[in-house]
């Protein structure tokens, strides 16, 4: 059975090209636009790995998803890739202490993407 | 009556006085005089007419013709002729005054006639001198002529007076010839005189009199007249010498003098009372005054401002503690000198000074330089034209303030500004570029991914795409370059300060660039001062600076013969604070002095088009400015440019 993979971003460019590069490498892909469906989604299942952008419209930003995901018992050892282009150090510790596993800014090569989410998934 | 003005008052009346009693005094010794001539007269005259009468009554009886004579004396003694009895008797009966007496004698000295001594020949008498007068009576007698009475004085002591003492005789006489008588009448002229005797004996004790009485009435007047004025001198005299507590007195009297002496009191109290409030009038001026100019004194020597004066020509007539302490000069080497002596521009830089003065009245806040002793002195001055008290330009004074702080707080004001406004400039656009970054970046990513997914399809016979996905993949990699420098650039204030060695971030710059120097054929001299101080500093951000700069001298030498890259750190000073500085020195070509300021703006850029963002360098100096440091930039056109980075170190 393909693992689940939940992509969240605001930028549906983005949540395209992501789909592509992964579901050409055998994941099944769910998306989500913004923080709020991301944590609806979630409520009704489980994910093998969760992207989330941090800056999203709504409200609801990728840390508050993140936070939310280490509260429930289901969601707290879901691994978390943080993708965004605000990509600063202090944005990089802030997410890591919002429990976020990774945390890669934008662009980055997508063999890194696919060898990274093959290092999580497929160990 | 000038000559009159040389003698006191008193005197003055003394010889008035005396002026008109003296001719009063001589009239009177004229009278005297003119009075006993006229008496003797009188009795000459007499006497005269007596022996006239006589003579003429002796020449009427001898020709009245052949009368019987008449013989013998009348008495018993004498007999007498007819003719000349009763002449005898007319003669003898004549007296003269109290003691004279008519006589007839011959001119043998007989006497014819004699009221005591008929018949006596009296020839040989001798006057009391012993002259022989009776003898000059006859020879002068015989020389007379019909008409002429002689006259002879001589002295004779009568034996039967009882005064022991000669007394003057005046006798006249005439001759009748036909008879061969002489016909004499005498008396004494104290007889004759004797009227004159006794005026002349009230005459003299009158003058004398007289004369004590105006003496003493000429001094009593004066005394009196003068006296007044003398009190009144000395009261003036008193007066002029400053005492006003006399007063004149006799101001009772209704006469000139008290009039002058009451109006004199008077004058005298007014000046008394005048001067007296002029005097106090004077203290309370004086001390006024006195307050005034310590007052003003302590203003003008008081202010750190200079304070000067010049004369119309210019000359410094004063200047105050604060110019002295300003120009760092005596003041016996200022005062007498030339103004504009201390102007750099010299005597011109005065005329200016003084043509806004008299177009403007004065000149206000005036920005200008002085020379003073050690320095030229950036000052501010207000100056004003100096009038007397009848309105007469007498020159002109200045205050001088030392602008040197205030100049020096403009320039680090006016850099600070400068660097706060880039700084300003730098976060703005930090902030935009941040915003544009993140924009392109969600596209940058999709298509990159994008690509990568479409590359990864297998092709089938021939790769048709391939060139141009390398060509996508490139514009890919350019734009991410651009996007990862905007947000360098917009990150530059994100700083970790941590205390560092400054050869620290200069020694890990090399080695990042090393292969790439090595690669260009660039030589590196590298000179570290390893005491230096420590810095405040973020090492990775110092690290990109070096590292842009590192770059771009290296690409500055591109096409260059010689290349050297010079990396230096060394101690400085920024501020008069201590400071490390780490200077990187190319052999380029130089930077045109036209581009130099535009050096540190974001943008600007010299290289190709892909080659530079411009934004190296702006990004450095914010940096740098983040860090409380400052770039400098030396450059020499043809020969190279040296970047000097300028850090504040930390205090020891």
């Amino acid at each position: 059975m393909a693992k689940h993979i939940l992509i969240t971003d605001d930028d549906e460019l983005v949540l395209i090209s992501l789909e592509e590069l992964l579901g050409s490498e055998g994941y099944e892909i769910t998306t989500a636009t913004h923080g709020k469906e991301a944590l609806d989604i979630l409520t009704k299942q489980r994910f093998d790995l969760v992207f989330l952008d941090l800056i999203m419209p709504g409200g609801v930003t990728g840390y508050d998803v993140c936070r939310e995901l280490r509260k429930t018992e289901e969601h707290k050892d879901v691994p978390v890739v943080m993708l965004t282009a605000k990509s600063t150090e202090a944005d990089r510790k802030m997410g890591l202490e919002a429990g976020a596993n990774h945390f890669l800014p934008k662009p980055t090569d997508p063999e890194k993407v696919v060898e990274l989410v093959h290092s999580i998934l497929d160990n | 009556m000038i000559f009159l003005r040389k003698f006191r008052i008193r005197t003055q009346l003394l010889l008035t006085f005396l002026v008109v009693v003296l001719p009063l005094l001589a009239g009177e010794l004229v009278a005297v005089s003119s009075f006993r001539a006229g008496l003797r007269d009188a009795a000459e005259v007499e006497l005269t007419n007596i022996v006239d009468h006589l003579f003429r009554l002796v020449q009427s009886k001898a020709e009245a013709g052949p009368e019987v004579a008449c013989t013998g004396y009348d008495d018993k003694e004498g007999v007498f002729d007819c003719k000349t009895r009763s002449i005898r008797h007319v003669i003898r009966t004549f007296r003269v005054g109290a003691t004279g007496y008519p006589y007839v004698m011959d001119s043998k000295g007989n006497l014819v006639i004699h009221p005591a001594q008929e018949g006596r020949n009296i020839f040989g008498s001798r006057d009391s001198k012993g002259f022989m007068f009776i003898q000059s009576i006859v020879e002068m007698a015989k020389k007379l002529g019909p008409d002429e009475v002689g006259t002879i004085r001589y002295p004779w002591h009568n034996p039967e007076d009882a005064a022991n003492v000669p007394r003057m005789k005046i006798l006249k006489f005439k001759y009748y010839e036909p008879w061969d008588w002489i016909i004499a009448a005498g008396s004494y002229e104290e007889e004759i005189f004797a009227s004159a005797k006794d005026v002349e004996k009230y005459i003299w004790p009158l003058i004398l009199f007289s004369l004590l009485l105006v003496a003493v009435v000429a001094y009593f007047m004066s005394r009196m007249f003068s006296r007044p004025l003398i009190a009144i001198v000395e009261a003036a005299n008193r007066m002029s010498a400053g005492n006003f507590e006399k007063r004149v007195r006799g101001t009772t009297g209704t006469d000139e003098f008290s009039t002058l002496a009451r109006t004199f009191n008077y004058m005298a109290d007014q000046v008394h009372e005048k001067t007296e409030d002029l005097e106090q009038l004077v203290a309370e001026r004086t001390v006024q005054l006195r307050d005034s100019q310590e007052k003003y004194r302590s203003l003008v020597e008081g202010t750190v401002d200079g304070i000067v004066t010049a004369d119309t020509q210019g000359v410094i007539t004063f200047v105050n503690r604060g110019m002295k302490h300003m120009l760092g000069m005596e003041v016996n080497e200022v005062i007498g000198t030339q103004i504009w002596n201390f102007y750099p521009e010299g005597k011109e830089q005065a005329r200016t000074i003084m043509r806004m003065l008299r177009d403007q009245g004065n000149v206000a806040n005036y920005e200008m330089e002085l020379i003073g002793k050690d320095r030229i002195i950036p000052i501010r001055t207000s100056a004003s034209r100096l009038f007397d008290g009848q309105g007469n330009e007498i020159g002109s004074f200045g205050i001088f303030s030392d602008i040197t702080s205030e100049k020096a707080l403009q320039e680090k004001l006016r850099k600070t500004q400068a660097q706060v406004i880039q700084s300003m400039k730098l976060r703005a656009l930090g902030d935009l570029v941040s915003g544009v970054a993140h924009e392109i970046n969600n596209p940058l990513m999709a298509a990159i991914t994008m690509l990568h997914v479409a590359r990864k399809k297998p092709c089938v016979d021939s790769c048709p795409n391939a060139r141009k996905f390398e060509l996508i993949e490139n514009c890919h990699e350019r734009i991410t370059k651009i996007v990862t420098h905007l947000k360098d650039f917009s990150r530059q204030t994100d700083l970790e300060m941590v205390e560092t060695d400054v050869n620290v971030p200069v020694e890990d710059s090399l080695l990042i660039a090393g292969q790439q120097l090595m690669n260009t054929h660039v030589s590196v001299e590298k000179e570290l001062d390893l005491n230096l101080p420590t810095i405040k500093a973020d090492p990775n951000h110092l690290e990109q600076v070096f590292l842009n700069i590192i770059n771009n001298a290296r690409d500055a030498m591109r096409d260059r013969e010689r290349k050297v890259l010079g990396i230096r750190s060394h101690a400085e000073e920024l501020d008069g604070a201590p400071a490390v500085a780490v200077s990187i020195s190319d052999t380029g070509k130089g930077i045109p002095e036209s581009q130099k300021e535009k050096l540190f703006e974001p943008f600007f850029t010299t290289k190709e088009v892909g080659e530079g963002t411009g934004l190296g360098l702006s990004i450095c100096y914010g940096i740098i400015v983040e860090h409380g440091g400052r770039i400098d930039v030396e450059s020499v056109e043809g020969e190279g440019t040296t970047f000097h980075v300028i850090l504040p170190a930390i205090a020891p």
